[in-house]
């Protein structure tokens, strides 16, 4: 792709709003996620320019993590709902909110996995982590994930 | 509920892009500037660290090393007020060096060290004791020379050639075992620049081996006819005329214009 602005133009279309919903679900920020997009696809154009990235979705998707994780270790407020957005469905709210109670890395890994539906070895290679430890992070993060739920929804109920 | 599907509702009222595509390419340029700006300034300020790191080694440490070399028991040097020049700082001592050091010897300049057209070296050996002086001095000499001879102040000598058209003599005279003399007097010839060079031992040691110069008559000839020695000189540098009496008395005088 370098050279081929055409190409790379494509991708930053095709792929900026899966990016940012994915970010969105990682830092529960639109304008965050908004904001770390626009500086992640930079990298990748600059560099792509450069002849400096072998796959761009990779490099993509691995610096946008890496910037995640990076911003999230600052935040203790986690979910930010758009300006101008009608109310978010409680249940929303729960879900965002179980999903930040997970470690960062377990919580790329369902993101990357359940929604941007990354096969095992994509994911290891985004966050440079062996198959196993994607599996592992998975099971551990939807178990978690179903437990940190049921326990919301019985506090809502009850 | 697969997490796909539940994650689908958290997306609900996702913002419009807006114009976020052009506003990438507008970032990536100017991370580009930025990385460019980043890669100039640290090429800087490697050129930075590099001149300053060569001043200080060439200010502070080569005249610091020449210092140190200098002899407590060698009064005159030690005297001067004027600052020993480096090699750098000087091109003759540069051109003298290193045949000096060759012999674990050690040269600094000797007041009065040098004028227009003339400079003057003393040498010491390992131990610090006196091995004589170095004196140079340049001369415009535009006409033909005679080369004078030693032994016959009338003749004219003939002369050697040099690279690139220097016509020289050597003299070399150690009968007199308290002053040793090896010196060359040489002329280039497509400017008339005639340079003298002469070492001679140290006087009043009455020995041959104690008297012997600190350099070789060789390695006077091979400096003395060197093009850069010539050239370390400044142009208008010359020891005819005025200027003529404060330069060194030679063993062999280079023949003057009156004479």
């Amino acid at each position: 792709m370098p050279g081929d602005e055409d190409g790379l133009r494509d991708f930053v279309t095709s792929r900026l709003p899966h990016l940012r919903r994915s970010a969105f679900l990682m830092c529960g920020d639109w304008e965050l996620a908004t904001e770390l997009t626009r500086a992640t696809m930079a990298r990748v154009v600059a560099d792509t320019r450069r002849g400096a990235v072998a796959d761009p979705e990779v490099f993509a998707y691995s610096e946008m993590m890496e910037a995640c994780r990076r911003r999230n270790r600052r935040r203790e407020h986690v979910f930010v709902a758009a300006a101008g957005a009608e109310g978010v469905a409680a249940e929303s709210i729960l879900l965002l909110d179980a999903l930040h109670k997970l470690a960062p890395r377990c919580r790329a890994v369902l993101v990357l996995r359940h929604w941007d539906g990354f096969e095992l070895d994509a994911v290891g290679a985004m966050l440079d982590l062996d198959d196993e430890r994607v599996a592992a992070y998975e099971r551990a993060g939807l178990a978690a994930l179903q437990k940190l739920l049921t326990e919301s929804e019985a506090a809502l109920t009850g | 509920m697969p997490l796909t599907r539940l994650l689908e509702h958290v997306l609900e009222g996702e913002p419009d892009l807006g114009d976020e595509v052009d506003a990438v390419f507008r970032e990536a340029e100017r991370l580009r500037r930025r990385r460019t700006r980043s890669l100039l300034a640290a090429g800087a300020a490697v050129v930075a660290a590099i001149a300053v790191t060569g001043y200080l080694l060439t200010t502070t440490l080569l005249p610091a090393r020449e210092k140190a070399a200098t002899p407590a028991a060698v009064a005159t040097p030690a005297a001067s007020a004027v600052p020993v020049p480096s090699d750098i700082a000087d091109p003759v001592l540069a051109l003298l060096a290193p045949a000096v050091r060759d012999k674990k010897m050690h040269i600094y300049p000797r007041p009065p060290e040098r004028g227009s057209g003339w400079r003057q070296y003393s040498i010491t050996d390992q131990d610090d004791k006196p091995r004589g002086t170095v004196e140079v001095a340049v001369y415009r000499l535009p006409e033909d020379l005679c080369f004078p001879v030693l032994a016959k102040p009338n003749k004219c000598a003939r002369t050697e050639w040099a690279p690139a058209g220097v016509e020289y003599v050597r003299y070399d005279d150690d009968h007199d075992l308290d002053w040793q003399v090896h010196q060359t007097i040489a002329r280039r010839i497509s400017d008339g620049r005639t340079l003298a060079l002469m070492a001679t031992g140290e006087r009043g040691t009455d020995n041959a081996s104690t008297g012997k110069p600190g350099l070789t008559g060789a390695q006077i000839e091979k400096i003395g006819t060197d093009q850069r020695m010539f050239d370390a000189f400044g142009p208008d540098e010359d020891c005819v005329g005025a200027a003529a009496t404060a330069c060194p008395a030679f063993r062999m005088p280079v023949p003057q214009p009156a004479d």
